[in-house]
C-alpha cells in the first residue's frame, strides 16, 4: 500500500540521488467484470475511496521506500525495500497536498515514543550549501546517534555519547582502526580541526539552548540559523548582524539529530554535512517487505526473481 | 562581565615548586575526608553568605574551580557546588566552567561525571611530557598517563581543555622543551598555558636551590625558550592572548580575561581574592580557620583594600599590557587619563622599536614586546605618573 520511492543512505561511492517514478501498489483498478452489475457511480466511488485511503495511509502511516546505496550495510542492502513508520513518533501533516507539490502548513502531534539512540530513521535532506545542493529534499536513511543535547565524539573506532561508548549496531560494517589523524577539510563543521580518527566532541542543538555567536562560532551555525529563516551576517566591525540587530547569542528554535550510516568507513552523513532537523524527519524504518538484487534488469525476470534474497523478507529492521 | 572562583585547597601531595595553598593527607586519609567535608560545607556557608549580601547580584559569565587539586573532589560535590551557585547568583547559560584537572586523579568515567555535573572546560596540568621532568617537579603522574587522561577528556565530551605547561626546568635543554610543544600540539588541546618556572620563596625547590642542589637555567636560555614557545604556538594557529597564554580561534579563556580586563569577581574558599568595585579582599589562607570563621557564621576575610584612583590605572596598563592591550578609551572614560598625552614619547620608542603597537584604541605589545612585558609596563607606569604618589 502506498507508492514506492527511493530512499538514498547517501554512500560514499554512489552520491548519485535518483527518484524513479512513483507507482501504486495495490492499485484499486479491477480487471475482471464483476457478475453482479453495479452502476459506474459504484465503481467510482470505490475507486476513489480507495485512493483516498491508500493516500491517507501513505500520508500519514506508513510508506514504502527502496535502498539504491550501501551507506546502512549490512543492516540494509542495495536492493532493499522497507516499510517506514510516519506514525512512529508523531503525527505529521504531509509537506505537500498528496499527489501535488502544493505546500501545506505544518502541523505535528507527538504520540508517545520519543527517537531514541539507535533508531534507523527516514528523513528529509536538509536544504544545505552549494556541495549538497543537489540532495536537497531528497529521502535518507540513517542512524539516529545523537539526540539534541548529546555530546557526540567519535575515536578512532569509537563513538562516545556524553561519554559513554555506544556500541555499534549488531550488522554494522566497520574496517579495522581508524588512523586518519590529519585533519579533514571536509567534515562539519568546515571550521573545525576534526580528522576522521578524531570528531567532535559536538553538541547536537537542542530548542530552546542559548548559543553564543561570535565571529569564529557564526561559521559552525550559520546554516542551522538560515534554515531557521533568519540571516546572519557581519558588519564592518566584526560584529555579529541576526536580521540586521546586533547580537551576540541565538536561540535555537528546533531539535536536531545527529546520524549515521552504519556503513562507518562508507557513510555520508552527520560528519560530513551536519545535524537533521527535527521537522525533517519522516518517521522510523520497521521492516523489508522485498529484497532482490536492483543490478539485474527486469526483463530478465527468471534470474531477477532468482536473486530475491527470501531470508529478508520480513526482517525487522534493528 | 563577572567571575566567580572557587579555591579547592586539597592536593594529593605537594609539588616541589607550588606555593598555592592547599594541604594533603600526608598518610591520614580518614582525618583528610574529614577536613574535605569541613570545607565542603563551609564553602556552602560561604556561599549563601555572599548571597545575603546583596552588592554581588550581578550576571556570572564564568566559574572556575583552581586550586590545589579541584579534581580530586567527587564530581557529585562538583555538581552540588554548581546547583548552589546557579541558585544564588545569576550564572549565565552558556558561562565557561573550568575545572583544573591533573592526570592521575581522574578517568574517562570520573571525566564523564564531572561533564554532565555541568564543567564545560578542563585545565590540566600536565607539565611536560617527560618523565624526567615530572619525576623532578614531584608530579604524581606519568607522561602516558597524561596523554591517557587528555584522551579521556576527549572521549567524556570535553570540546575545550587547555594544557599547563612548564619550562626552563633546571637542565632541560630547548630541544626538549620543543619536543614538549610538540607532543602537546599533536594532542590537540583547544588552549595552551606555559610558564616559566618560578622559584618561589617557601618552596622546597627554593630550598633545593639555596643549598645549590640544583641551579636555574640562566636568563638567556629562558628567554629563548619562551621565543621559541610563541613563534611555536603561533604557527600551530594558536593566538597568544597574554604573556603565558595561547588559545585556537573561538577559545580564549573567559575566565582569564576577566582578571585582565579588571572586570568583577568573586573568591569562595582559603585564600581566594576578591575585585569588587575597587576593593579587593581576600580570605583566610588556612583550611582550619575558614571552616570555624563560617561555622560561626562570619565571612573569612583576612583582609581588603579599596585602590585609589592612581592604583587602578596601574593596575589597567600593567594588566593590560600582559594581555589584550591597554584599552586607552577605557582610561579615558573611568580615570580621566588619557595616556598618549602623558607617556607619548616613551610609547613612540617602544613603538619604534617594534614591541608596542596602537591597534584600534589599544596599546598592545608585539610578540617581542611580550618579552619585555614587565619592563615596558614599569616604564609607562612610573613616566605617567606624578612623583610624590609614590610617596603615599
Amino acid at each position: 500500500m502506498g507508492t514506492c520511492g527511493d530512499i538514498d543512505s547517501l554512500s560514499m561511492d554512489s552520491n548519485e540521488l535518483t527518484r524513479s517514478e512513483s507507482e501504486m501498489a495495490g492499485d484499486p483498478v479491477l480487471d475482471k467484470p464483476q457478475v453482479v452489475r453495479r452502476s459506474w457511480r459504484e465503481y467510482f466511488r470505490t475507486v476513489v475511496l480507495t485512493l483516498l485511503v491508500a493516500l491517507l495511509i501513505k500520508a500519514f502511516v506508513i510508506e514504502a521506500f527502496r535502498i539504491p546505496s550501501g551507506s546502512m550495510e549490512e543492516t540494509l542492502l542495495i536492493g532493499d525495500f522497507l516499510l517506514v513508520n510516519k506514525f512512529a513518533y508523531w503525527i505529521r501533516m504531509p509537506r505537500y497536498v498528496p499527489l501535488t507539490k502544493i505546500e501545506l502548513s505544518s502541523l505535528t502531534i507527538p504520540l508517545f515514543k520519543d527517537i531514541r539512540h539507535g533508531d534507523v530513521v527516514v528523513f528529509e535532506f536538509p536544504h544545505l550549501d552549494a556541495e549538497y545542493a543537489r540532495s536537497s529534499g531528497a529521502h535518507y536513511i540513517k542512524r539516529c546517534i545523537g539526540l539534541p543535547a548529546d555530546t557526540v565524539v567519535m575515536f578512532g573506532n569509537e563513538v562516545f555519547i556524553n561519554g559513554n561508548r555506544l556500541s555499534l549496531p549488531p550488522h554494522a560494517k566497520q574496517n579495522g582502526s581508524v588512523s586518519h589523524w590529519q585533519q579533514n577539510q571536509r567534515l562539519f563543521p568546515a571550521v573545525s580541526r576534526f580528522s576522521d580518527g578524531r570528531y567532535g566532541p559536538i553538541i547536537v542543538p537542542k530548542k530552546g539552548d542559548t548559543i553564543s555567536l561570535d565571529p569564529y562560532t557564526i561559521y559552525h551555525w550559520r546554516w542551522m540559523i538560515t534554515q531557521e529563516g533568519h540571516t546572519i551576517t557581519l558588519d564592518e566591525e566584526k560584529k555579529i548582524l541576526l536580521d540586521g540587530q546586533r547580537t551576540d547569542s541565538y536561540v535555537i528554535q528546533q531539535n536536531y539529530y545527529f546520524v549515521l550510516g552504519d556503513n562507518r568507513d562508507n557513510s555520508l552523513d552527520s560528519r560530513y554535512w551536519g545535524f537533521v532537523p527535527e521537522n525533517n524527519i519522516i518517521g522510523e524504518a520497521l521492516m523489508v517487505y522485498w529484497s532482490w538484487n536492483p543490478e539485474i534488469s527486469v526483463g530478465s525476470i527468471g534470474e531477477k526473481l532468482g536473486s530475491v534474497r527470501w531470508d529478508r523478507i520480513g526482517t525487522i529492521i534493528k | 562581565m563577572s567571575s566567580l572562583y572557587l579555591h579547592i585547597p586539597f592536593c594529593d601531595h605537594k609539588c616541589i615548586y607550588c606555593d598555592f595553598y592547599s594541604v594533603a593527607p600526608n598518610g591520614n586519609k580518614e582525618k583528610f575526608d574529614g577536613l574535605v567535608d569541613r570545607f565542603l560545607s563551609a564553602l556552602r556557608t560561604e556561599i549563601e553568605l555572599r548571597h545575603a549580601d546583596g552588592r554581588f547580584n550581578a550576571e556570572y559569565s564564568t566559574i572556575f574551580f583552581g586550586g590545589g587539586t579541584p579534581s580530586l573532589l567527587p564530581p557529585s560535590k562538583v555538581g552540588e557546588i554548581l546547583d548552589l551557585l546557579h541558585a544564588k547568583f545569576r550564572v549565565r547559560s552558556d558561562a565557561e566552567i573550568t575545572l583544573e584537572t591533573n592526570p592521575g586523579t581522574v578517568d574517562l568515567e570520573r571525566l564523564r561525571e564531572f561533564r554532565s555535573a555541568g564543567v564545560n572546560r578542563i585545565s590540566m596540568g600536565i607539565q611536560s611530557f617527560h618523565d624526567d621532568d615530572l619525576k623532578f617537579l614531584s608530579r604524581i603522574h606519568t607522561a602516558e598517563q597524561a596523554k591517557s587522561c587528555v584522551r579521556d577528556a576527549f572521549r567524556a565530551g570535553f570540546e575545550n581543555v587547555s594544557f599547563d605547561l612548564i619550562f626552563s626546568l633546571p637542565s632541560q635543554s630547548l630541544q626538549r622543551w620543543e619536543s614538549n610543544l610538540q607532543q602537546a600540539v599533536a594532542l590537540e588541546p583547544s588552549h595552551v598555558s606555559c610558564y616559566s618556572l618560578i622559584v618561589e620563596p617557601n618552596t622546597p625547590l627554593y630550598k633545593m636551590v639555596e643549598s645549590k642542589q640544583v641551579s636555574p637555567l640562566p636568563e638567556n636560555v629562558d628567554a629563548e625558550m619562551y621565543e621559541t614557545t610563541i613563534e611555536f604556538l603561533r604557527t600551530h594557529g594558536f593566538e597568544q592572548y597574554e604573556v603565558s597564554n595561547f588559545a585556537r580561534p573561538g577559545f580564549k579563556s573567559r575566565h582569564n580575561l576577566s582578571y585582565w580586563n579588571h572586570d568583577h569577581y568573586l573568591g569562595f574558599g582559603p585564600s581566594a581574592h576578591s575585585f569588587w568595585d575597587g576593593r579587593r579582599f581576600w580570605n583566610i589562607a588556612n583550611i582550619v580557620n575558614y571552616s570555624e570563621f563560617l561555622n560561626r557564621g562570619q565571612l573569612p576575610e583576612s583582609g581588603g583594600e579599596d585602590l585609589t584612583e592612581e592604583q587602578l590605572v596601574e593596575e589597567e596598563i600593567f594588566l593590560g599590557l600582559r594581555s589584550e592591550g591597554i584599552d586607552l578609551k577605557k582610561l579615558r572614560r573611568l580615570y580621566r587619563k588619557d595616556l598618549m598625552a602623558s607617556v607619548s614619547s616613551r610609547v613612540n620608542e617602544f613603538r619604534e622599536q617594534n614591541l608596542l603597537v596602537l591597534d584600534q584604541e589599544r596599546l598592545r605589545l608585539t610578540s617581542k614586546g611580550y618579552l619585555l612585558c614587565d619592563e615596558i609596563a614599569s616604564t609607562l607606569v612610573l613616566a605617567g605618573m606624578p612623583g610624590e604618589m609614590y610617596y603615599k
